[in-house]
């Protein structure tokens, strides 16, 4: 790639963040309260700390080979046949990614703003903004998860607001979820905090002096999307009681209805349309990716603006075609074990691989 | 191709705005409601209150309440009946006042409060009263005062939270402790004043978890709850009798230590509620306001005497009607959770003896 067309350090910053924090923020409180209770907290920090291993183990490898792409990489380890196959991997991982966050960001929408719009509708407006935005670079995209950044600030203060009716003994007692249960939390809030995964990719296509440059900003992206999810997590947790909070599906936005300042009666109107903005911004990173994956598996045959449009047409169909709460929880069962290999089996599997060919890679 | 991506583009974002808009200048948007069970007593009668602007011959706009009355045997029924009537819809999101009927609300509390929290369309901050009677009489008044009963209640329960001679009893607020098993209710109750034909303030009625307990705690003592609650006001509190009759104080800093102590052999538990008032005490009699300097004068011994006698007869009633008020099983729960463990979750109110102690002392005279 064109030195001048990559990111810098800082922008990978945002880029990573902004990957991060998406449809998790309405869907994690109840993902995680069931299994770990009023300890989905401290879940939600071991998960952090689980993501940061994973994010340490992809540093490790990209960083021996800092003048290639990540597709150049697989090649070096693995091998040209592997190689793309760990593409199709990557690319049929971020498509689930996709369609799971598009089918959220309708199904939100219907019940919470727009119950009468038709759910495809609603769809179709996410995947028209794919397709626009999709056929950029990074760089273009950049300014757009700098901007939605300054919502984060926005939207801590804007769920501060709980604290003028919580109850801090709803916390409390801590030590009545098993451990079991925490680490059942855990496992979600990993797979919630996705997003970390992409440093893999765009490792590759940041310029930075040391490699140390990067691990700070992906650790402090990766630390500041926990704490997000973390503070979210506490607040729901101190506005509900237990008996009431497995009633809701989604607590966060039932909250931001209960606020008054009084110029509005339906925050929560307000507070989902700061959330669009931010799970936009996390599936225009994924769809991204996808589409320059599917590009790198046809050896770059194929123009870019035909496989976004291909891509976001499929996107649309799939996402519609999961109709119902069971069809994307089988949906969402599959992209778990598919994630766990893209996530996890992979990026260990290549830093091992890395490992024999230390000196191959200096060479390089 | 590129203009065809186009206008797709466009169609669906100006489509997703087409099926959910409101024509606002149709809709009823209803500020008071009120429910009660019907004549027959095997359905439910509602009102919905709502501003109507009237244009006049000046061409001046002038506004009336439009009331908007419904039978049905439930809710849904209710509402269905209602919407159909309205031409333009009811929109319910600026829904703040539900008043209940006080006998409706000891047999469908429960049910009336979990609608209004997860209908989509209607505000969570709406505030839940009772009133003793019909609510279709009491927000009939009609008298020169009231020209506007909504407004008028509106006023009433929003100067009384603010003053904090009401609790504010929002629907979040109320669905939240109604599932917390270390915590009960008290919301507002109020009687239409024969002679005036004004509402009267006649305190908070007690709730036992979904229940209506039927008693009903008087203002003073509400006002005196709602200090062990925590929550200072702005209520000028009178004293009505003895030594200090007329004189009165102002409420400006509460502090409250709670002690718990092991469940004794009849399985009682014993809870200190150790409550200290500073106050701003009020008086047209020169000789109290001498006696009143320095500390641990005679009137803050009369003052404390008093509201701990008081205090001593509020967590009674609330004793007598199983009434959680303060969260002290919710207490419990977070800080003594074996303690919790050996008390009957549903009646461990009735386990527990309260001794509260009441500490005035003034800050200032007047």
């Amino acid at each position: 790639m064109n030195d001048n067309r990559k990111i810098t350090p800082f922008h990978l910053y945002f880029v990573l963040l902004q990957t991060q924090l998406g449809i998790g923020i309405v869907t994690m409180q109840q993902a995680i309260l069931a299994p770990a209770g009023k300890s989905g907290w401290m879940s939600i920090l071991i998960g952090g700390l689980v993501a940061q291993l994973v994010i340490f183990i992809i540093w490790g490898t990209i960083k021996k080979f800092p003048n290639l792409s990540t597709s150049e990489v697989f090649t070096k380890l693995v091998g040209r046949g592997i190689g793309k196959f760990i593409n199709i991997i990557y690319a049929v991982f971020f498509f689930v990614v996709v369609v799971i966050s598009l089918y959220w960001m309708g199904d939100v929408m219907n019940f919470w703003i727009l119950p009468k719009t038709p759910f495809w509708l609603i769809v179709l407006v996410g995947a028209m903004l794919l397709l626009y935005t999709s056929r950029n670079d990074l760089r273009s995209h950049v300014s757009m998860f700098g901007i939605s950044t300054v919502l984060l600030p926005v939207l801590i203060l804007f769920f501060c607001q709980a604290f003028n009716a919580s109850d801090a003994r709803y916390l409390m007692p801590i030590t009545e979820v098993s451990a079991n249960g925490i680490l059942q939390g855990v496992f979600v809030a990993f797979f919630m905090l996705l997003g970390f995964e992409t440093l893999l990719f765009y490792m590759a296509e940041t310029k930075y002096e040391t490699p140390s440059n990067v691990l700070k900003v992906a650790t402090f992206a990766n630390l500041t999307a926990t704490l997000i999810y973390t503070f979210l997590m506490v607040v729901t947790l101190v506005s509900f009681s237990s008996n009431e909070l497995v009633l809701f599906n989604q607590p966060i936005v039932y909250l931001a209805r209960t606020f008054r300042i009084g110029i509005s009666d339906h925050y929560e109107v307000i507070f989902l349309g700061m959330w669009l903005w931010l799970v936009f911004t996390s599936m225009m990173s994924y769809s991204f990716l996808l589409t320059r994956r599917i590009q790198n598996i046809f050896n770059d045959r194929i123009s870019i603006s035909k496989i976004v449009s291909y891509t976001v047409a499929l996107l649309f169909f799939v996402t519609i075609g999961i109709n119902s709460s069971v069809k994307i929880m089988q949906f969402q069962t599959f992209a778990i074990w598919w994630g766990l290999i893209a996530v996890v089996a992979i990026p260990l599997l290549l830093f091992v691989i890395s490992l024999f060919k230390k000196k191959g890679a200096e060479q390089s | 191709m590129k203009k065809l991506i186009g206008l797709i583009a466009l169609s669906s974002f100006f489509l997703a705005g087409c099926y959910d808009n409101v024509v606002f200048k149709d809709a009823k948007i209803p500020t008071v409601m009120g429910i009660e069970n019907d004549d027959d007593g095997d359905g439910f009668h509602s009102l919905f209150i709502m501003h109507t602007p009237i244009g006049t011959s000046q061409g001046i706009q002038e506004a009336a309440t439009e009331i908007i009355s419904s039978d049905g045997d439930d809710f849904l029924e209710l509402f269905t009946n209602v919407e159909q009537k309205a031409s333009g819809g009811v929109d319910l999101s600026k829904l703040y006042v539900s008043v209940l009927d006080d006998d409706y609300a000891k047999t469908h509390f429960e049910e009336f409060i979990n609608q209004l929290t997860f209908a989509q369309r209607t505000s969570s901050t709406g505030q839940i009263v009772f009133v003793d009677g019909k609510p279709s009489d009491a927000l009939a008044i009609r008298d020169d005062m009231v020209p506007l009963v909504d407004d008028y209640v509106t006023e009433l329960i929003r100067s009384g939270i603010g003053q904090n001679f009401i609790p504010d009893t929002n629907i979040a607020k109320v669905h939240r402790i109604m599932l917390d098993e270390g915590q009960d209710n008290i919301i507002p109750t109020f009687e239409v004043s024969k002679q005036k034909d004004l509402w009267r303030t006649l305190g908070v009625s007690l709730m036992n978890g979904t229940e209506n307990t039927g008693t009903t705690l008087s203002p003073e003592k509400t006002e005196l709850l709602m200090a062990f609650m925590g929550d200072v006001g702005k209520t000028y509190w009178n004293i009505e009798s003895g030594d200090l009759e007329g004189d009165g104080i102002l409420v400006k800093e509460v502090r409250l230590d709670k002690t718990f102590g092991e469940i004794d052999e009849n399985g009682v538990l014993q809870v200190d509620l150790d409550l200290e008032l500073g106050v701003l005490y009020r008086s047209f009699n020169g000789t109290t306001i001498a006696k009143l300097n320095g500390e641990g004068s005679e009137q803050e011994e009369i003052l404390s005497e008093m509201y701990t006698e008081l205090a001593n007869e509020v967590f009674g009633t609330l004793y007598k009607a199983n009434c959680d008020a303060l969260g002290i099983g919710r207490d419990l729960i977070a800080y003594h959770p074996e303690t919790w463990k050996q008390l009957d979750e549903k009646n461990y109110y009735t386990s527990v003896s309260i001794n509260p102690n009441v500490q005035v002392n003034v800050l200032k005279t007047n």
